[in-house]
């Protein structure tokens, strides 16, 4: 169930006609939150960035998806990541001194070992995800979107209750 | 940019400041008496709350919070709450509270309902502890007096089978039997009798005979030599009789005169088996105090549990464990480091009169350093409180806590002088007044900890105290008789307790001079009522042993004497014919004596 699931939002998100840049910026941004702990300050921002930015909300939604199963699995390297950062890396506690001191950054929760962590990765990897997922969806669309359309499954998805509902929230113009 | 996700952003954000602003308020009055009520579990009541963003103040007015302990009154009660926070530890996610102004703060005051709601158990080590103890309380021998004093000599005799009434038994038994044989005996005396009617009959008869017949004379002493020989036969078997009556009735005299020993030995044997409680062993202090000061040291055990834990780590512990999934997080230095919780002061006003005269305080004081990391505040928690009644009682508390020491310790000094105990009430007893009508008090309560141990000592000192108990059954025995003739009316009362932790054991200690006072009047009344029930004892046992007596001599004259009377009616007899035997025989020898004299007389003239 859960990879027909996962295919069936995979294949709407590429066949939903959009720029692949707004659908790689929305899979940027998503995967941002996916890889952080939900509960931090800089997942606000992000949030409002995919409101308001005009980024794929489904892609962002798709993307929290998958790298949250990711980040479970990784918490321990990033705990170990965030721990070398604070408390190892001698030259960066000065920074991190400061930080702690401006009235408003603590409640980002960057001296927290596993937030630190996971952000650096997730900031990191944002561009390569983005120019990764970006091309990924021009060459679909070029080479493998009309053979997947025709595919009988393909027929069978667009009548389940999930694409219906897509076009729904579609047609309301939120994702315009 | 998306206008329709601008347009339900600043919805849900209108939405929530007019929530904020309407619902906050009650919402926040709601979880603070909800709170309240978790920790202490018992009622707490808000009359009004009133949060000011602007400010950051919050302010309460009204505020009540129940005695865990006496659900009755109140632990406080406050006319009004002032706080105000600092703005700028917010944004680091801390609480840092600039002062508390407390005014018109009332302990103990009276409440209109009962104010108990349903309370935990300790929980913790602690609690195993308080149960271990509470274990050895129990198994403190119950003031049980009630093998003393009333009717102990009618119990002793009741359950007691007195070898005076057995020895009495057999003298009975052996009386019977000398009466059987009597009667047996009596028949013989029957015949005896007729025996001695043939002989006189035979002796009339001989008398008739009147012959000078030289040759006859001699066959007629011999018949009275015959029948003379058998009135003495007669007679010796009569004395043996009277001889082996005599040597019974010498036997049961004896032996009935011989119960007053057997009396003696059995009062000693009683009195050996009254057996008294040794009071002398008992610690009245304990027995009397103990439960009631250990549940209300229940209070400081949750105190010192809450200090303790409170305690930050100990600096040579190691290093903590790398969280997994949660992650760690890390302190850093800054040039203004708040502890999450920080409330620098409270100042209570003082003002305000206290309407009960007798229970409820006025305090004043001031607290300073309740935080919740007090390695980071680096400053110790001072408290100086008072409070004063409308009479000459006052408390006063004084508590410092080293808790950003590496040795975290902590003294915490409490006294209330000259309060009052007119119609203090105290909890159901039957050997504690239900209260105390006149006296006063004075307490001194003294705790000493640091992280591992706790030493609590409390000097209690009463003076011109009165008990009541006029709502008390009346005594169930002697003992509770005595403890509360000396609890009535006590002049100078003084109590130490003493409670030790160390290693999640808990000690207990109960000194008092209630000790000497009871033990004291004990050694008086119960001497006194020893003595009353030996001499009753005495008493039973001689009326037992005369009634006895009194019987069996009774019963031993009643056939004694009858038969007595016959034996000497039929010896007299005896002798009587005897003598006239005698006299027959005697005259005739004597007749026959003068012819044989005459014949030989005539024959010596020829």
């Amino acid at each position: 169930m859960f990879w027909i699931k996962f295919f069936s939002k995979l294949i709407t998100l590429l066949h939903s006609g959009k720029d692949p840049r707004h659908l790689a910026g929305g899979f940027a941004l998503g995967a941002i939150i996916g890889l952080t702990p939900l509960l931090s300050l800089h997942n606000l921002l992000v949030f409002l960035a995919i409101f308001f930015f005009n980024v794929s909300i489904p892609a962002a939604l798709f993307s929290i998806f998958i790298f949250s199963g990711f980040a479970y699995l990784l918490d321990p390297l990033f705990h170990s990541l965030g721990y070398y950062l604070l408390v190892q890396a001698k030259p960066l506690a000065s920074f991190w001194t400061y930080l702690y001191s401006i009235p408003w950054i603590p409640l980002t929760r960057f001296y927290n070992t596993v937030v630190l962590g996971s952000l650096t990765v997730a900031i990191i990897l944002a561009w390569p995800i983005y120019l990764g997922f970006k091309h990924g969806v021009k060459f679909y669309q070029t080479h493998w979107a009309e053979k997947v359309q025709q595919l009988k499954v393909i027929q069978i998805a667009k009548g389940s209750a999930l694409v219906q509902f897509y076009y729904k929230v579609k047609s309301w113009g939120v994702s315009s | 940019m998306r206008k329709h996700g601008l347009i339900i952003a600043l919805v849900v954000l209108l939405l929530m400041a007019v929530i904020g602003g309407l619902a906050l308020n009650p919402v926040l009055h709601w979880s603070l008496e909800r709170s309240l009520e978790t920790i202490t579990g018992a009622k707490a009541e808000i009359d009004r709350l009133h949060l000011d963003w602007s400010h950051l103040t919050l302010e309460i007015e009204g505020f009540r919070l129940t005695n865990p302990q006496n659900t009755w009154r109140n632990l406080f009660e406050t006319k009004r709450f002032h706080l105000k926070l600092q703005p700028e530890p917010l944004y680091s996610g801390k609480i840092v509270v600039d002062i508390i102004d407390i005014e018109e703060l009332m302990i103990n005051t009276p409440r209109k309902n009962d104010g108990r709601l349903r309370r935990k158990l300790l929980p913790g080590p602690f609690g195993s502890a308080q149960a271990q103890l509470n274990k050895d309380i129990a198994a403190i021998p119950a003031l049980d007096f009630s093998s003393i004093g009333r009717g102990l000599a009618q119990n002793l005799l009741d359950s007691h089978k007195l070898e005076t009434n057995l020895s009495a038994d057999r003298i009975e038994t052996d009386i019977e039997r000398m009466n059987s044989t009597r009667k047996q005996n009596t028949h013989q005396l029957k015949a005896t009798r007729q025996k001695l009617d043939d002989l006189a009959e035979r002796i009339t008869e001989l008398k008739k005979v009147k012959t000078n017949n030289v040759s006859e004379i001699p066959k007629l002493i011999e018949e009275f030599k015959t029948t003379r020989k058998d009135l003495e036969t007669t007679g010796q078997m009569l004395d043996e009789t009277k001889d082996r009556l005599k040597t019974d009735s010498e036997q049961i005299v004896n032996a009935i005169r011989d119960l007053k020993q057997t009396a003696e030995e059995d009062f000693e044997t009683l009195r050996q088996l009254a057996k008294l409680p040794d009071f002398e062993s008992i610690n009245f202090a304990q027995a009397l105090f103990g439960k009631a000061l250990l549940n209300e040291s229940t209070t400081f055990i949750r105190l010192m549990e809450a200090l303790q834990a409170y305690a930050p780590p100990a600096t040579n512990t190691a290093p903590p464990k790398k969280e997994r999934h949660g992650g760690q997080n890390i302190s850093f230095p800054g040039r203004k480091t708040y502890p999450r919780l920080l409330i620098r002061k409270i100042t209570i006003s003082g003002k305000g009169v206290p309407d009960n005269a007798l229970q409820t305080y006025a305090a004043a004081g001031v607290i300073e350093g309740i935080t919740s990391e007090p390695l980071v505040y680096g400053l110790p928690l001072e408290v100086a409180l008072s409070g004063r009644s409308s009479g000459p009682a006052l408390f006063t508390a004084d508590a410092r806590l080293e808790q950003a020491s590496p040795d975290f310790k902590g003294n915490i000094k409490l006294q209330m002088a000259q309060l009052p105990l007119p119609d203090l009430e105290l909890a159901q007893d039957n050997y504690l007044p239900g209260k105390i009508s006149s006296g006063k008090l004075d307490v001194l309560s003294i705790l000493n900890f640091n992280r591992d141990r706790f030493i609590l000592e409390l000097t209690v000192d009463g003076r011109h105290l009165k008990g009541d108990y006029s709502k008390h059954p009346a005594p169930a025995d002697l003992g509770m008789d005595i403890v509360r003739q000396v609890l009535e009316e006590i002049d100078h009362l003084s109590i130490q307790y003493r409670l030790e932790s160390h290693e999640n054991q808990l000690a207990m200690a109960i000194g008092s001079n209630i000790d000497t006072l009871i033990k004291n009047r004990f050694r008086a009344v119960i001497g006194s009522k020893i003595t009353a029930e030996t001499d009753k004892l005495r008493a039973e046992i001689d009326a037992q042993l005369t009634a006895r007596q009194t019987q069996l001599t009774g019963l031993f004259q009643k056939y004694q004497t009858s038969y007595k009377t016959e034996i000497q009616t039929v010896r007299e007899s005896v002798d009587k014919y005897r003598l006239e035997v005698e006299k027959q025989q005697q005259e005739l020898e004597k007749k026959l004596q003068d012819k044989l004299e005459s014949q030989i007389f005539k024959k010596l003239k020829f």
